[in-house]
C-alpha cells in the first residue's frame, strides 16, 4: 500500500467511547483517557481525516464519538518527541499512529486541545 | 497526625483530617465493598452527594466492560482497581473535595477527576497494578505529580494554599 505524507495541517480522528463508558464530560470537554496509549502498542491509533469519513471512522454511532486534533498540535505538544506516521491496515487505509511516549500530562493537553466532531447531516 | 500547615480548613474538614487514621478506614467507609445500589439504600446514613453517587454508579458499571470495549483493544478494569477508586470517591465526598468525572483507561486503569471549575483540577490514576498517580493542574498548567494518595494535600490545594505540595 502507498504511504501518505502526513502534513502538519492534517486532521486526525480518534474514536472515543460514549455513553458507556463516556469520555465526553458534561461540559463537553474530552477526558484525557482518550489519548492514553495501551502498553505494548506501537502508538496511538487515529485515522487521517482526509482519507476517511465519519461513519468509517466511528464504526458505531451508538457506542462512540469522534474527536479531532491536528498534526501540528500533536507535534508541538510532544516537543519533537511525538510524530504521526501513516500505518494503513487492510481494512482501514486511513489508519495512522501517533508514535512516541505520550505522558499522562500530554494526554491531558491533547484532550484539552481536541474537539468533538459533529455527525454529518 | 497530618500537618495541616498554615491554611484554615473548615472546622469539620479539619476535625476529619486530624482524626482520620488508616486503621479507621473500615469504620469510616464500611460500604465501598458493596455495590452502589447498597450505597444508595444506606445513603440516609452516609449522606452521599449526588455527584458521588453518580461516580460510584459509573465505577460499578466499569465492572461490566468487555475486553476491547474502546475498539482499540482496551483491557477492562479489575475489581480491585474499581474498589480503590470507589473508596477514594467516598473519602473525597466525605470532605467535600470537588468530584467531577471518572473514566477507565486502555490498560485497566481508572481516572477520577476532581475539578472545582475555577481553574484547579486533579486527575487521580488508579493503575491496574495497584499503584496510583496524582496530577494536579492550575489554569491548565501541570502543577505537580505524586505517587501517593493523601487527602490532606488535596484539601490544601483545593482550599487555596499558596504553599501547595503533594508531599512526595
Amino acid at each position: 500500500m502507498t504511504l501518505e505524507v502526513i502534513a502538519d495541517e492534517d486532521e486526525l480522528w480518534r474514536r472515543v467511547p460514549d455513553p458507556h463508558p463516556n469520555y465526553i464530560k458534561e461540559d463537553n470537554s474530552i477526558s484525557s483517557a482518550a489519548f492514553l496509549t495501551k502498553k505494548g502498542s506501537d502508538g496511538l491509533s487515529v485515522n487521517l481525516a482526509r482519507l476517511s469519513n465519519y461513519d468509517e471512522s466511528i464504526l458505531d454511532r451508538s457506542k462512540f464519538r469522534l474527536c479531532a486534533i491536528d498534526v501540528r498540535t500533536v507535534k508541538r505538544l510532544g516537543n519533537s518527541s511525538l510524530d504521526v506516521i501513516h500505518n494503513p491496515q487492510p481494512e482501514n487505509y486511513a489508519h495512522c499512529l501517533i508514535v512516541g511516549i505520550i505522558t499522562r500530562a500530554m494526554a491531558k493537553e491533547m484532550a484539552r486541545l481536541a474537539r468533538t466532531v459533529s455527525a454529518p447531516e | 497526625m497530618p500537618n495541616l500547615g498554615e491554611i484554615e480548613l473548615p472546622f469539620w474538614q479539619t476535625a476529619w483530617a486530624t482524626s482520620f487514621e488508616e486503621k479507621d478506614k473500615d469504620a469510616f467507609f464500611p460500604s465501598f465493598r458493596f455495590s452502589t445500589t447498597h450505597l444508595i439504600s444506606v445513603n440516609t446514613v452516609l449522606q452521599l452527594s449526588p455527584k458521588a453517587l453518580e461516580l460510584l454508579s459509573k465505577l460499578d458499571d466499569f465492572g461490566t466492560l468487555e475486553p476491547n470495549w474502546d475498539s482499540y483493544d482496551a483491557v477492562p478494569p479489575n475489581l480491585e482497581t474499581i474498589n480503590a477508586a470507589k473508596e477514594f470517591v467516598l473519602m473525597c465526598d466525605r470532605v467535600s473535595l470537588p468530584l467531577y468525572f471518572t473514566a477507565p483507561g486502555p490498560n485497566g486503569e481508572i481516572i477520577v477527576e476532581l475539578n472545582d471549575k475555577s481553574g484547579k483540577m486533579a486527575e487521580i490514576f488508579f493503575l491496574e497494578d495497584g499503584l496510583t498517580e496524582i496530577l494536579t493542574y492550575q489554569d491548565e498548567k501541570l502543577q505537580e505529580t505524586s505517587n501517593k494518595i493523601d487527602i490532606t494535600p488535596l484539601l490544601k490545594f483545593f482550599n487555596g494554599s499558596s504553599s501547595y505540595s503533594l508531599g512526595v
